[in-house]
């Protein structure tokens, strides 16, 4: 069991591209963290630090309490389970599993009890005597994290390990592996792109963009109160709506003004914006389509596409020419081309520097 | 015979007589010698004719030192050809047997004759297939049997032996993608249990197993590229290599006009981080905007205000497959410079 501590971490690859800017994350013993963020953002070059498969730059990195910069990855007391989950195809699954034991010439007596307990754990017992084509996809990514699992590692390192399962099983399987990290009480790091992954198995996240950390905390408060506009876009499906709006107070009351619409703020944030000076400033207002409300005397949209999913229904509409998406409840019927108007809920609302694009009331 | 032993056998005779005494690569570059000053450096080689024993050059003679009967090393002594001729039996291989290892070996390192090929083709029953490929594990000389022993698993079916003390040799005819994958597995298992030294090169395909060491020339081509460039992978596809193949192989001179014209016309894009980050995911996702998009995680219409300033700057349209490559080219000699 062990804490990863990763200080003013930096990595520059030989052509100079700047990977990883000096980024500080402190992920704490028996925590499932998730790196999450778009392609070239630097989530799995940070992980392969973690590993050692590549070399830090600048700064140190911790497993435990000891500085493992200069330490070789088979000595990291790491496990990694990778995307491409490949097997042995001509070993069963038992032999797939002892294989990196064999390699570090543990006993069989060993070898057999670490196989027979991560088969245990992982409900793969009856399948130990077959081969990987005569296995599931499922069945086969418990197996690759059989492989894990057999080393005992102090830390899981997981690159995208469910990205080449189909739907349904993905869903699955993130089902599992929080069960498994529950079971194995042990510090998981997993990168992934999927915004679901993350918010679903993580208990802490990681998000990162162009080689810098956005925000580390837990899936609740990343949700509810994203650091900067690029947190809250890339979190939550649909996209949160971003509006132009200006700060404006009429009698001692804060509202943002967004399409000639007055939306009052709540008694915490139009202090905030008073105290920021941002009274008379424009602003980016972001709203998540789940914080609308239908109000006659609210903004005015025209209706492109409506999304029904059963339990709710995703407007899809253009006001003034820009793309505003608001849920409603299934049971009230819009159509396409018909005009809505709705409000956002103020207290929901976040309001963002246009320059800086950082949540003013964070 | 192996090297080593073949260094041993040198060692022991090196001590014991008093005449300058070398051990070369066939170019004359010297692998030991008993005046340790000289070690690296390179004597002058004679000229080889087929069915002569001993050669001279300058003040040393010279032997071959076979290994599985092709000549791989050079025995000099300096002004004392009768020790010579004694010595050469010292290092007589008799035991040699052209294994079906060895003919994988020395074929891949081209020693072998087309006569004899299609001989030892028929005697070790190989069918043809429709191409094959090499693919080169360098490893440190200490973790190579580790090395082995993980390849024979994950290429079961191939063809693997080691070609020197560093390198072990796949021949391969497997799909590009299953290649990947397991160099892949083999990068990771080796990485991460045994030494995180290992380079995977995998070689140009070619369609007659006689031509292999071609695919083995490709990847010295590509080595002398990394080393030139300094470019960091975990596996090295020939493909990825051919444009800057290309380039490598240009007049030195000429790239650097070249680059400096383009830093003067393209500065304000080389020096938009945003701009040359978008087109460089736009090469990479085949210049499809919604996929490019998706993975750099920037709106369709920011992608495209990005590429419609680029072609606002340099008139290079990067939605078009020829102005992208022109681009993709430009880029690269930048990268290159910078390197």
């Amino acid at each position: 069991m062990a804490n990863v501590k990763l200080e003013k971490i930096n990595k520059v690859y030989p052509n100079g591209f700047r990977a990883i800017e000096s980024i500080d994350l402190d992920i704490v013993d028996k925590e499932f963290m998730v790196l999450v963020g778009p392609s070239g953002c630097g989530k799995t070059t940070t992980l392969r630090m973690i590993a050692g498969l590549e070399e830090i730059t600048a700064g140190k990195m911790f497993i435990g309490d000891t500085q493992v910069n200069d330490i070789a990855p088979k000595d990291r007391d790491i496990a990694m389970v990778f995307q491409n989950y490949a097997l042995y195809p001509h070993m069963t699954v038992y032999d797939n599993m002892a294989f990196g034991l064999k390699l570090r010439k543990f006993s069989k007596k060993e070898i057999d009890e670490r196989v027979t307990h991560a088969a245990d754990i992982l409900g793969i017992e009856p399948l130990l005597s077959r081969k990987p084509k005569q296995l599931s996809g499922g069945q086969r990514q418990r197996v690759a994290l059989g492989r894990a699992i057999v080393r005992n590692p102090k830390v899981f390192l997981m690159d995208e390990p469910l990205s080449n399962l189909d739907a349904k099983l993905r869903v699955e399987m993130r089902a599992e592996l929080s069960k498994l990290h529950h079971d194995l009480d042990t510090t998981f790091v997993y990168v992934t792109h999927d915004q679901t992954e993350a918010m679903t198995m993580g208990t802490r996240i990681c998000i990162m963009y162009d080689g810098y950390i956005q925000q580390v905390d837990d899936p609740q408060t990343i949700y509810d109160s994203p650091k900067n506009k690029f947190v809250a876009e890339f979190i939550g499906s649909p996209q949160m709506n971003f509006m132009d709006a200006t700060l404006v107070e009429e009698n001692g009351k804060v509202y943002a003004k967004v399409y000639d619409r007055l939306l009052e703020l709540n008694e915490d944030k139009a202090n905030i914006v008073k105290e920021k000076n941002y009274i008379g400033k424009e602003v980016l207002l972001g709203a998540r389509p789940e914080h609308a409300v239908l109000d006659d005397d609210g903004i005015k949209a025209k209706v492109e596409v409506t999304e029904l999913l059963g339990s709710e229904t995703y407007v899809y509409s253009k006001a003034e020419g820009n793309a505003i998406v608001v849920r409603i409840d299934p049971d009230i019927k819009v159509d396409v081309d018909q005009e809505i108007s709705f409000k956002f809920r103020s207290e929901k609302v976040h309001l963002f520097d246009k320059e800086t694009e950082l949540n003013i009331c964070k | 015979m192996g090297l080593t032993q073949i260094k041993n056998i040198f060692s022991k005779i090196a001590s014991s007589i008093n005449n300058d005494i070398v051990l070369t690569d066939l170019n004359g570059v010297i692998i030991d010698c008993n005046r340790t000053e000289l070690n690296g450096s390179i004597v002058k080689i004679p000229e080889f004719i087929e069915g002569k024993e001993i050669f001279s050059e300058e003040n040393y003679d010279f032997i071959f030192i076979k290994q599985y009967n092709f000549p791989r090393y050079l025995l000099g002594i300096k002004d004392n050809i009768q020790m010579l001729n004694v010595v050469s039996l010292l290092f007589n291989d008799k035991n040699y047997k052209m294994t079906e290892a060895n003919f994988y070996r020395e074929l891949v390192l081209n020693n072998i004759k087309k006569e004899n090929y299609d001989e030892l083709k028929k005697e070790f029953k190989i069918e043809d297939r429709n191409y094959y490929r090499l693919i080169i594990a360098k490893v440190e000389n200490s973790e190579i049997k580790n090395a082995k022993y993980i390849i024979d698993n994950i290429f079961i079916f191939d063809k693997n032996i080691i070609l020197d003390s560093e390198s072990i040799a796949i021949i391969t005819s497997k799909p590009d993608v299953e290649i990947e994958n397991l160099c892949n597995m083999l990068f990771i298992e080796f990485s991460t249990d045994i030494s995180k030294n290992i380079k995977l090169l995998v070689g140009s395909k070619v369609d007659e197993l006689y031509d292999i060491n071609s695919s083995l020339k490709d990847i010295y081509n590509i080595l002398k590229l990394i080393e030139k460039f300094n470019i960091v992978k975990d596996i090295y596809f020939y493909e990825d290599f051919l444009i800057p193949l290309l380039i490598g192989s240009t007049r030195k001179d000429l790239l650097i006009q070249l680059n400096d014209e383009n830093n003067k016309k393209y500065d304000k894009i080389f020096k938009n981080k945003d701009l040359i980050y978008t087109a460089k995911n736009f090469f990479k996702n085949n210049l499809n905007i919604t996929e490019t998009s998706e993975k750099i995680f920037v709106h369709r219409n920011t992608l495209i205000y990005r590429i419609n300033k680029i072609k606002e700057i340099s008139g290079f349209d990067l939605k078009l497959f020829e102005d992208a490559m022109r681009f993709y080219i430009i880029l690269l000699i930048k990268d290159m410079d910078e390197k």
